[in-house]
């Protein structure tokens, strides 16, 4: 539906005075629809939208106040500009069209000048209204697909922060983010002066499936591992992988002690699982190291030194063990009886 | 020259007469001016004073437009006789003149008798 702008309706029982407002209106090149009452209004209204309306007072059925109230009571179309025409000239007349929504008002009898500057300063008015409705639709679309582009942002962010901390291949707390909560830890620790411990697990002769079976072989137990992991801890540990082979257990409120029993239990769990991929089945057993911090233990990354002596103490005592942080360290699990001194490998000397 | 003593039975022409662009609409609104006042008088013998004033309230509105103020002035006073509801004789005076007025009106119409 194309709407005109010069398009002026007008509702008027008098077909003279309809005849007269149409000739000087046509002259002015407007386009002009008649209806002779509210109600024949109304419905070009809904049909066309005219942009203004020149209504007299006193009409049959439907008068031009009720055409008012009923344009105001619809204006989903468009805008309408409302001219209120009629012979009385009493000021409460002219308040009452006001207040049922007329924007100007003309006495009878009707004068050609009077009127066309009438619809002129009505045009004005339209004109406003039409820019002002096309600035409130451009800023709704504009706000609502902000609203969509901030929804999508908001998404994207929530899967970056969750990339940002989380190992792809086993879906573990990466080692930035097993960094930070071993640092939250350690805060909370010295705050509160609770305890904590810490596992670091290594597979055992894990570069031998690698080399055997294959990369997707290697990623396949890895998985399983993690999965592993994560169904022998609670809900509050902390199952991290730092890189390769090399996972890392945060045990919140548990004494070094508990951190050992968890470690011999997630040790046995993996030890008597059947690594299956692609019809082979994999043995695969970890060596552990735990620690908890102790007097001297001066900070996070000391902590984790002490876990990977012990854990390096495993190891060298013929791995698939765990072995706990001391000085010297304390074997046990498998193979617990020879516990050699000195906790501490050379700094870069490999685990396993 | 002396001045013209008033005619009450000359005829009466619009204010816009001199305004080429509006000859046929004066011409159509003087010749529909009789249906009109016949219309009235058969209201008022009715005694439908609603009608009579919504027909004066109408050429109350519509004469002025065609330049013929005194047919606004004569229909408004009708209108209030007959939205007062004053005595008949009261309508009728009123009607009385504005019929008068019409029918000068119409005298100085082209086509018109």
């Amino acid at each position: 539906m194309t709407l005109s702008n010069r398009h002026v309706l007008i509702a008027d029982d008098d077909p003279f005075v309809m005849r007269l407002l149409e000739k000087f209106l046509r002259e002015e090149g407007y386009e002009v629809s008649t209806a002779p009452d509210g109600r024949a209004a109304m419905t070009i209204v809904l049909d066309r939208a005219p942009p203004i309306i020149i209504a007299d007072w006193v009409m049959p059925g439907m008068d031009g106040i009720e055409l008012c109230k009923a344009l105001r009571a619809h204006e989903g179309v468009r805008f309408a500009y409302v001219i209120m025409v009629t012979a009385h000239h009493e000021p409460g007349r002219l308040v009452s069209a006001f207040a049922a929504g007329a924007d100007d008002f003309i006495a009878k009898p009707v004068y050609r000048q009077e009127l066309l500057a009438r619809v002129r300063a009505g045009e004005r008015i339209c004109r406003l209204e039409e820019d002002l409705a096309q600035r409130t639709r451009e800023m709704c679309r504009l706000s609502a697909e902000t609203t969509v582009a901030n929804r999508k942002l908001a998404e994207l962010n929530g899967r970056l922060v969750q990339m940002a901390s989380t190992d792809d291949l086993t879906g573990l707390l990466n080692r930035r983010e097993a960094l930070k909560r071993l640092d939250a830890l350690w805060e909370i620790r010295n705050r509160y002066g609770t305890t904590f411990s810490c596992l670091t697990l290594d597979i055992d002769h894990f570069k031998r499936i690698n080399d055997t079976s294959g990369h997707p072989a290697g990623d396949a137990v890895l998985r399983q591992l993690a999965v592993i992991i994560r169904a022998q801890l609670r809900a509050t540990d902390l199952a991290c992988r730092m890189g390769g082979e090399e996972f890392l257990v945060l045990l919140p409120e548990t004494t070094i002690e508990g951190g050992a029993a968890c470690a011999e239990k997630l040790r046995k769990a993996i030890d008597i699982h059947a690594f299956r991929y692609e019809g082979h089945i994999h043995a695969v057993a970890v060596s552990v190291g735990v620690a908890g911090p102790g007097p001297v233990t001066a900070s996070p990354e000391d902590l984790l030194h002490d876990a990977d002596a012990a854990l390096y103490q495993s190891k060298a005592n013929g791995r698939n063990r765990v072995t706990i942080a001391s000085h010297p360290a304390v074997t046990v699990g498998e193979g617990a009886a020879r516990s050699p001194s000195g906790t501490r490998r050379p700094m870069g000397e490999p685990a396993c | 020259m002396p001045a013209k003593p008033i005619d009450h039975q000359a005829a009466i022409l619009s204010a816009f007469a001199h305004d080429p662009d509006m000859q046929d609409l004066i011409v159509a609104f003087v010749n529909e001016l009789p249906a009109r006042i016949s219309r009235i008088g058969r209201d008022i013998e009715r005694a439908d004073r609603q009608a009579v004033q919504r027909l004066a309230h109408q050429l109350k509105g519509a004469a002025g437009g065609y330049g013929f103020h005194s047919i606004t002035e004569a229909a408004a006073a009708l209108e209030a006789r007959a939205e007062a509801v004053d005595s008949p004789a009261a309508v009728q005076a009123a009607f009385a003149e504005l019929a008068g007025l019409c029918r000068r009106a119409s005298a100085a119409a082209p086509g018109a008798s």
